[in-house]
């Protein structure tokens, strides 16, 4: 018999603790985004109520999952997608392709386009939850990184960029 | 677009292609139904296996690593690797390394899907019970195209089946190594050859014609930075494992046929003869099919070469482009340019000729000997 050896599989600790606060953080902007801009408000209108969708990284996580409540409010639901009816769920496929996608070296375009991302649900819903994203990353991030991350960077005036970065920042960090 | 009354086409071959790649392995293995691979590996470089393994990490899926089968394992050696597949519990199998590794990998599959007794039975052509286990391939070199071929050999066992094919080809540049001098080269040749005969082919079909036309795209567009080989390996392999797929759906052409016998007959490697055979062989078939050889030099010659090429003109640019691009990928190791200056006696081409030959409308005794005669000549 030649050379053998069963090989467990490693771990990613802090990888895995990165993806987990950009995925905790991004949930929570999401419904702070929507109250203080127009667009995203219009985008979350055109979901169906109760509608719910989930980001998260394959084969066991972190994911964010972020609803649509009773009232037309996106809320953040947690972390945690089991036991929830999911009606949109976006995957990345592996840890390695979402440390790309949140470390800015890859946008959310490329990454679909290089078949990183599995979208379980339907495509328009989809394409509605990624202009969210990406209005969002505008707001969360810097111009020089927001460009890495997004498609086209929108060409917003400066005070709304800033004074919506910092009630998203307060909001997401005090949960209001 | 031309299509025939009657063709079919088969590739079960995904590939997964690029930068980080290997970390889509244990999705496509869940997606098989698999949760743990037996790993035959190659002869590796430093690196390759912790690159591999660690492609694993935070997937919850155990891998089992076998490293350095023979390159000729024998029946023991397959029941060793069978019981090691059964009491290991795997349900997969990966090839990580070349072609002996994936031939290998594809005789186990045999074993491991029945029992060891179905290798015996077989081989020599006899057709493979069922679908096989999943099987992955991961080229550590870019091979020789017949990695996700649906073909095998096992010592003197032949095998051929679709069923051989694997299911998943990852190329990942951070595996990949160019291998022996000359050996790129020499591959890249005998994918061209793979493609050009497809294309030139009378039981061409429209799927053949695309999957040949990447080859040649691919390996005529890297060619110019054959100099910087790392730069080409993962072109290369893309080339390489679509070859395969062309060669599993199309009759082996004259020029592949008149290599292995001449190479059979006289002192020359294969890949030399086919070198010098290729060209020749492509303007023998562009007479025959003039209108295929004036397609075939769209992907060959890129766009501008062939609008700028007038329609009528085109079947005969053909074969000194192919002499062109056979120049380049040879690099310092340049073929000789007629099998007369390989130092080939002019006896030997009736017999290679009389070899090579087949029936049911393939390639003629006289055929043969006419494009044998014309590369002993060295010309065009």
């Amino acid at each position: 018999m030649g050379n053998f050896r069963q090989v467990e599989p490693g771990r990613k600790p802090f990888k895995r603790a990165y993806l987990a606060v950009m995925l905790w953080f991004v949930g929570r902007s999401i419904p702070i985004a929507a109250k203080i801009d127009p667009a995203i408000a219009k985008e979350i209108a055109g979901l169906p109520e109760g509608f719910t969708f989930s980001l998260g990284v394959l084969p066991a996580g972190p994911a964010m999952i972020v609803g649509k409540d009773a009232s037309g409010r996106a809320r953040y639901l947690g972390l945690r997608p089991e036991g929830r009816k999911i009606d949109l769920s976006l995957k990345i496929r592996n840890i390695e392709a979402a440390i790309g996608m949140f470390t800015f070296r890859e946008g959310t375009a490329v990454a679909t386009a290089r078949n990183r991302l599995i979208v379980d649900g339907e495509v328009p819903h989809a394409c509605v939850v990624v202009r969210i994203l990406d209005a969002v990353e505008v707001y969360l991030l810097f111009k020089v990184i927001a460009r890495l991350a997004v498609k086209r960077y929108p060409d917003w005036p400066m005070g709304r960029i800033l004074w919506g970065r910092f009630r998203i920042y307060l909001g997401a960090v005090l949960g209001f | 677009m031309n299509v025939p009354d009657l063709f079919s086409f088969q590739s079960p071959v995904k590939i997964d292609s690029g930068w980080r790649a290997l970390e889509n392995i244990p999705l496509e293995l869940a997606g098989s139904g698999a949760r743990k691979p037996l790993v035959l590996c190659g002869p590796q470089r430093d690196g390759t296996m912790e690159t591999f393994t660690a492609a694993f990490a935070d997937s919850g899926t155990a891998v089992v690593l076998y490293e350095g089968p023979p390159a000729d394992p024998d029946p023991a050696v397959l029941r060793e690797l069978w019981n090691l597949y059964r009491d290991r519990g795997c349900d997969a199998i990966i090839a990580l390394g070349g072609r002996a590794t994936a031939d290998a990998a594809k005789v186990l599959n045999i074993a491991v899907s029945g029992r060891p007794e179905d290798v015996e039975r077989a081989a020599g052509g006899k057709s493979v019970a069922g679908p096989l286990r999943p099987f992955f391939y991961c080229p550590t070199t870019p091979g020789d195209g017949r990695e996700t071929s649906c073909f095998a050999r096992l010592g003197k066992w032949n095998f051929s089946s679709p069923s051989l094919m694997p299911n998943l080809a990852v190329i990942d540049p951070r595996l990949l190594r160019e291998g022996p001098s000359g050996a790129l080269g020499a591959a890249l040749v005998s994918a061209l050859a793979t493609a050009v005969e497809a294309c030139l082919a009378p039981a061409r079909n429209p799927l053949s014609d695309v999957y040949a036309g990447v080859v040649i795209r691919l390996v005529a567009e890297n060619a110019c930075a054959a100099k910087k080989r790392t730069l080409v390996l993962a072109p290369a392999a893309n080339a390489l494992c679509l070859s395969g797929v062309v060669l599993s759906n199309t009759a082996r052409g004259p020029a592949s046929r008149l290599a292995v016998a001449l190479s059979a007959k006289a002192p020359i490697r294969e890949a030399a003869a086919m070198a010098v055979l290729l060209p020749h062989a492509a303007a023998f078939l562009a007479g025959k099919h003039p209108a295929a050889a004036a397609e075939l030099l769209l992907p060959l010659a890129g766009a501008d070469a062939f609008t700028g090429t007038p329609p009528g003109e085109r079947p005969a640019e053909v074969a000194p482009r192919l002499r062109s691009l056979i120049l380049a990928l040879a690099g310092a190791d340049a073929p000789p340019a007629s099998l007369d200056a390989a130092g080939l006696s002019k006896e030997t081409l009736p017999e290679a000729a009389r070899l090579a030959a087949c029936g049911d409308g393939g390639l003629s005794e006289a055929d043969g000997l006419a494009i044998l005669s014309l590369a002993w000549k060295g010309t065009p």
